[in-house]
């Protein structure tokens, strides 16, 4: 398994309605930088959730970060009774967002986004002022990095 | 309308001084496709050099005590 990759082509053939924010998105908007987890905003339709249920169950998901052993099932459900979820999976580790500090939610995301096409798929991929926006909101050291990448990246 | 500057911004520039021009003018060359491969390659290799370090520890773990 190739780590992120085959979380986005298992979500893009499940036809998962989402947009790659994080990491991800800063490498694929143009800077090398190295990521182990995707980190997707997802859109709160029961469509969806059912479609991320496809997706991701075959991957076995489960909390990331928590004692192991604790009970947790992905389901449409679950996921419509929740809203950010970090994930491990076979795959990678997953974040997913029902809604984005400094964005706002899929409708928002999907806003400031743009797609990119990759070997005959494509993603919706958060773009600059998205980014800085949800970089800003998270206000970590790294996220101040990443800040300055994008701001490097407006300058080319 | 623009933002004002605050003292995170002189940070911020201070870093984007630090990026290599030459590493972002390569990467941003590369196809998104060539970008996400890259990072495929980043992250196997990180995973891989964690997963030898754990097995590293766990034989050291397994060797009990040791003696001089």
């Amino acid at each position: 398994l190739q780590v992120i990759k085959t979380l986005m082509t298992t979500l893009v053939r499940e036809r998962v309605e989402f947009v790659v924010v994080g990491g991800v998105a800063l490498n694929l908007r143009g800077y090398a930088r190295a990521t182990l987890d995707l980190d997707v905003c997802y859109a709160r339709t029961q469509e969806n959730y059912e479609s991320l249920e496809r997706a991701l169950v075959p991957l076995h998901p489960r909390l990331r970060d928590v004692a192991p052993g604790l009970p947790f099932t992905l389901d449409a459900r679950t996921l419509k009774s929740g809203l950010n979820f970090t994930l491990s999976t076979d795959a990678g580790d997953l974040d997913l967002f029902g809604e984005l500090p400094g964005v706002g939610g899929f409708a928002q995301a999907r806003a400031l986004s743009s797609p990119l096409t990759m070997d005959g798929w494509t993603v919706h991929v958060l773009d600059l002022d998205g980014l800085e926006k949800a970089k800003r909101a998270a206000g970590r050291a790294k996220d101040l990095l990443d800040l300055a990448a994008i701001e490097k990246l407006r300058g080319v | 309308m623009e933002r004002e500057r605050s003292s995170l911004d002189d940070v911020i520039d201070l870093f984007a001084k630090d990026i290599d021009e030459a590493q972002l003018q390569a990467h941003l060359r590369r196809t998104p496709a060539e970008r996400l491969e890259w990072l495929v390659q980043m992250a196997t290799f990180t995973l891989e050099g964690r997963r030898a370090l754990a097995g590293h520890q766990d034989a050291d773990d397994d060797a009990g005590p040791r003696t001089r």
